[in-house]
């Protein structure tokens, strides 16, 4: 039984046509997206891992070593049962920074572009002998399916030029599916359907031979039951033993495979970002490697049985022709294409996708600044380098000429994916780790892999070195050996330089940022950009104009925010989405790059609490001994701020609003959500005045400010604010309304009571004008001349005209509360007005009486209320009284100062002790005996003053003892009665 | 950092039974099914281990 060529390619071409229909009907949508997106496609396509090492190179080991063979599998399944130790945090990674393969993670983790250099061509280098392996299992298959027999013939040209045109059509399939995404960060539908149906064909193909092994090849399992009894051989193979150091070596390799391999790397985090798919492929992924592991042994024990004359990796080919069995054969020709097919694919788009990132855009070919459709570049470039890919793995096959089983070729694959291990594992635990650790123990690991394991297993020589390991360790597995040696040295040089020499600025940030051990402590950075808009301005040198743009509005749309953005907080998320985004197009160093020369952050910086409460308060953080005592502290302490009765708000060297607490939300009524991270020009008036005069001003104090947002409810706030040692600033906000009120009540009490204290002095002096009334009435009723009536008349005038200024100035005195609210600034004459006042005082007849002096200029006018000031020296003189005794003389003199006027209250009073000085215009402060006075009289001066736009200052003592005196000095703006005057 | 500890145990629990493990496995050479025995266990454990309790908690 045997095909001929073109049957054999055609079949290729069908098959591989199918996986095309496949992936473009996924692509398409005519596969139902509950298909395409459930967990167990992405589950199946992690089957591309299983190539031609599962579906042919697993049997040679299991006909040779027994159970051994499931140590293969264990390996694999490990890295899936330990996901959450490893594969969990490298997909948090992978998702949040757009990291879609090794090299991009190491790049991103040690700030480097040399490092994803390195590790591009190491992996190349690593993963050839892989490639090779796929196409030699392809190649023999088809080989011996065209009716040769590879031991007899060995490589000849017709063999490898099989193998050539079947890598030329694979070339095809994987530029059709592997470049369809311009980003490998976004889910190419297609590509994971695809391989997700090839790892069905593969598992239904094997299940299909092991069928045809236990019924057809032997008679049912009880044959090979007896069998397995009575054949010496099988029973020494299933009883082999191989030493432990050999057991773990393998688990660890292909451990290390299953993580660091670019084509499981590939499906498991660039195709793949929800948690919930990794979860499930913890289970789903040892379920599928059991199932496919199933025929592998009876597949061996029917090659032993068979006993045909082909090697034991192609065990299921055997059967066939054994069997004259079309179905078999192709069977058995269907699970090695479809293996080989999807690793070969999956791995040269990955290791393209590295290439292009890592090798081809840091060496500036592609001129991203230039314009241009840059996507469609890159979807070129990676098309080439497919083809590149694939061609080197078919010439490092035909290098080989045959001299290597696949196992050979898998384990020398494998050990050279394991030196990428200590890196990948130092990405989230171990922050110490710098570059010049890994790439020396890199380098040095992978020089010994190739000098000890590569270059000994494809150019078919046993080292001399092996020789001296021998006799060192007695007669031990050399590539055991060699490839956990190699790990060592690579491990020993990473640690030992990492922790000899300093990692840069740069590697801390990110090291901090992939840290799992330590909560990341993310630095709040200033921006020198001040809207979304800027960011396509700045990126455009870069990028080019179209590029700039739709990245910038991709990177809205993903953080929904719009794009006239200005938050601080809101620019600083937006700058690493792009980056983020780029990463995933670009890769990481040049995505850096790009990012840190078109938009660079500003020096200094503090930490970003917000982020690092944010990631504290995540569902997912659970603490447990001292860190969950210090977490619960830090809530409560949290909570504590939160629920203050005053208001907190807190802000950064340049202005962005970092805390904002209940109180705050309560008095502004605005949310801390809303104005978290952003700007004092982002918050509602009156806020933003006050907030941003407060924060630029010297003053750490505003005793009194108005806050009203509803006219009927007029609010008052005093504000505090203090500045750390970071350059923040804190600001303490007290709601002051209530206060306020009662404060203003009292002082209308304060003002009852004076004029309670008036009304006897106002009885006594209204009481002489109505009793010349009552005289000059009574006179009235007897006069006759009409002159004299006229004269009598015009006195009872000038009586009721005093009583009438008495009421008048009473009424005054006592109508109008302290509120600015009314205020009517108009010229006044001061000489007047502290007349008037001077003539309030007399009234009171039972005060001390002093003599008061008003030397002030008759033409003097200021501009104020004339009923507040008023107040202001009735106020002023009467404490200016009460502190003198009965040779008390109280001196009133003003005079001009620019366009202010300053008005002197001098008396020769007790005076004010210096340390009472600075309480004295306190509410409630006096230094009068209990019930003399309120306290209030200053206060209300201060206030008035305040609301006039004036000042008030005190000066004491004045002169020597025994009547050192006191003096307020007000200053008010001078005014003119103008034209209103003269009319 | 919050690490599954059941998984941990899991571990230094298997590390220590391997070589029992190895040496039972091979103790009969017909009873081929021991190993998928012992790894339709591990499936279950870990399928018990990762059962979901945030819909997404990366």
């Amino acid at each position: 039984m045997s095909f001929s060529l073109t049957q054999i390619l055609l079949a290729v071409a069908f098959y591989l046509s199918g996986l095309f229909a496949v992936a473009l009907l996924a692509d398409r949508g005519i596969i139902p997206r509950r298909i395409t997106h459930h967990p167990a496609t992405y589950v199946l396509s992690l089957g591309v891992f299983a190539g031609a090492m599962a579906s042919n190179g697993v049997i040679e080991v299991a006909a040779r070593y027994g159970y051994n063979f499931l140590l293969y599998y264990a390996g694999v399944g490990l890295a899936f049962v330990l996901a959450a130790i490893l594969l969990i945090p490298l997909l948090r990674l992978s998702r949040v920074y757009q990291l879609a393969s090794l090299a991009d993670m190491l790049t991103f983790r040690f700030r480097s572009p040399r490092v994803g250099a390195a590790i591009t061509i190491a992996m190349c280098l690593a993963m050839l002998p892989m490639l090779a392996l796929q196409i030699q299992a392809i190649g023999d298959s088809v080989h011996i399916l065209a009716g040769h027999n590879r031991e007899v013939e060995g490589q000849g040209f017709h063999h490898q030029g099989v193998a050539l045109l079947t890598c030329l059509i694979i070339i095809i399939f994987a530029i059709l599916f592997g470049t369809r995404h311009v980003s490998p960060q976004d889910r190419n539908t297609g590509l994971v359907t695809a391989m997700a149906f090839e790892s069905l064909v593969k598992l239904g193909a094997m299940s299909l031979l092991m069928l045809v092994a236990i019924y057809q090849v032997f008679d049912g399992p009880a044959d090979i039951q007896q069998w397995l009894v009575q054949y010496p051989p099988a029973k020494a193979q299933m009883t082999q033993r191989v030493s432990l150091d050999i057991a773990h070596t393998i688990l660890v390799v292909f451990f290390a495979g299953a993580v660091c391999m670019p084509h499981i790397f590939h499906m498991l985090f660039a195709e793949n970002t929800e948690s919930e798919d990794l979860r499930r492929a913890t289970w789903g992924m040892p379920l599928y490697l059991m199932l496919l592991s199933l025929p592998v042994l009876p597949l061996a024990w029917a090659w032993m049985r068979v006993g045909e004359d082909l090697p034991m990796a192609y065990a299921g080919l055997s059967m066939g022709l054994s069997l004259k069995s079309t179905p078999v054969a192709v069977a058995a020709f269907v699970a090695t294409l479809s293996a080989s097919s999807a690793t070969i694919v999956v791995t040269t788009l990955a290791l393209a996708n590295m290439c292009l990132n890592h090798l081809v855009l840091p060496s500036r070919i592609l001129n991203l600044g230039q314009g241009g459709d840059i996507y469609s570049n890159l979807r070129w470039l990676r098309r080439v380098l497919i083809a590149v890919l694939i061609l080197a793995g078919y010439l490092f096959y035909i290098g080989l000429n045959g001299r290597q089983s696949l196992v050979e070729l898998a384990f020398v694959a494998f050990s050279g994916t394991l030196q990428f291990l200590p890196g990948l594992v130092a990405t989230p635990y171990w922050p110490n780790a710098n570059r010049k650790g890994l790439l020396a123990g890199l380098w040095c690991g992978l020089g010994f892999w190739f000098f000890t394991v590569m270059l000994p297993a494809t150019r078919g020589y046993v080292p001399e070195i092996a020789q001296l390991f021998d006799s060192l360790f007695g007669d031990s597995n050399f590539w055991a050996l060699a490839t956990m040696l190699a790990l060592a040295i690579n491990t020993a040089l990473f640690v030992g330089i990492s922790l000899l020499s300093r990692a840069t600025e740069e590697e801390l940030v990110a090291a901090e940022i992939c840290s799992m051990d330590d909560l990341s402590r993310p630095i709040r950075q200033t921006l020198p950009v001040g809207s979304a808009k800027e960011f396509a301005e700045k990126l455009t040198p870069a990028l080019g104009e179209r590029t700039a743009r739709s990245e910038i509005d991709r990177a809205l749309t993903q953080l929904q925010f719009n794009g006239s953005e200005t938050r601080p907080y809101a620019l600083r998320r937006l700058r690493r989405r792009v980056e983020a985004n780029l990463s995933g197009l670009l890769g990481p160093a040049v995505a850096h790059n790009i990012i840190e020369r078109c938009i660079p952050l500003k020096a200094g910086g503090t930490e970003d609490i917000n982020l690092i409460e944010r990631s504290l308060d995540a569902p997912d953080i659970k603490f447990t001994g001292l860190a969950a005592d210090l977490d619960a502290l830090r809530r409560r302490y949290r909570e504590t701020l939160d629920t203050l009765p005053v208001g907190i708000c807190s802000l950064g060297a340049d202005g962005e609003l970092l805390m904002w607490n209940r109180s705050m939300r309560d008095l502004t009524e605005v949310a801390a959500e809303d104005v978290l991270g952003s700007l004092l020009s982002a918050l509602p008036e009156p806020w933003r005045a006050l907030l941003k005069n407060f924060h630029d001003e010297s003053s750490d104090i505003i005793l009194k400010a108005e806050v009203t947002t509803d006219a009927a409810n007029p609010r008052w706030a005093s504000l505090h604010k203090t500045v750390t040692a970071d350059g923040d600033t804190i600001i303490l906000v007290e709601d002051i309304s209530a206060m306020e009120v009662m404060e203003e009540e009292l002082l209308h009490n304060e003002r009852l009571a004076s004029i309670g204290r008036l009304a006897a002095g106002v009885a006594h002096e209204i009481g002489n004008p109505v009793t010349g009334i009552a005289c000059l009435a009574q006179n009235l009723a007897y006069a006759e001349d009409p002159a004299e009536v006229a004269l009598t008349a015009q006195d009872i005038l000038k009586q009721t005209d005093r009583v009438t200024r008495i009421v008048e100035s009473l009424v005054n005195f006592s109508h109008i509360g302290s509120s600015a609210q009314g205020l009517e600034l108009a010229p006044c004459n001061l000489a007047d007005c502290i007349d008037e006042s001077i003539h309030l005082l007399a009234l009171d007849r039972e005060a001390q009486q002093v003599r008061f002096s008003n030397h002030c200029d008759r033409e003097l006018v200021v501009l104020a209320d004339s009923q507040r000031l008023l107040q202001v020296f009735v106020n002023l003189l009467a404490n200016a009284r009460d502190a003198c005794d009965e040779d008390g003389h109280v001196q009133i003199q003003a005079y001009r100062d620019d366009a202010r006027v300053l008005v002197d209250v001098d008396d020769n009073g007790s005076g004010i002790p210096a340390e009472l000085q600075s309480q004295i215009f306190e509410p409630f402060f006096t230094t009068k005996d209990p019930g003399a006075g309120t306290g209030l009289g200053l206060a209300l001066v201060y206030s008035i003053m305040e609301d006039l736009g004036g000042s008030i200052q005190l000066t004491s003592p004045l002169q020597s003892e025994p009547r050192p005196g006191t003096r307020f000095t007000l200053q008010l703006p001078e005014s003119s009665y103008g034209d209103a005057f003269d009319v | 950092m919050y690490v599954n500890r059941i998984l941990v145990l899991g571990i230094v629990l298997a590390l220590m039974a391997f070589p029992l493990l190895a040496d039972w496995l091979t103790s009969d050479y017909s009873a081929w099914y021991r190993p998928y025995a012992i790894w339709v266990l591990i499936i279950a454990f870990t399928w018990w281990a990762y059962r979901s309790r945030h819909p997404d908690e990366l």
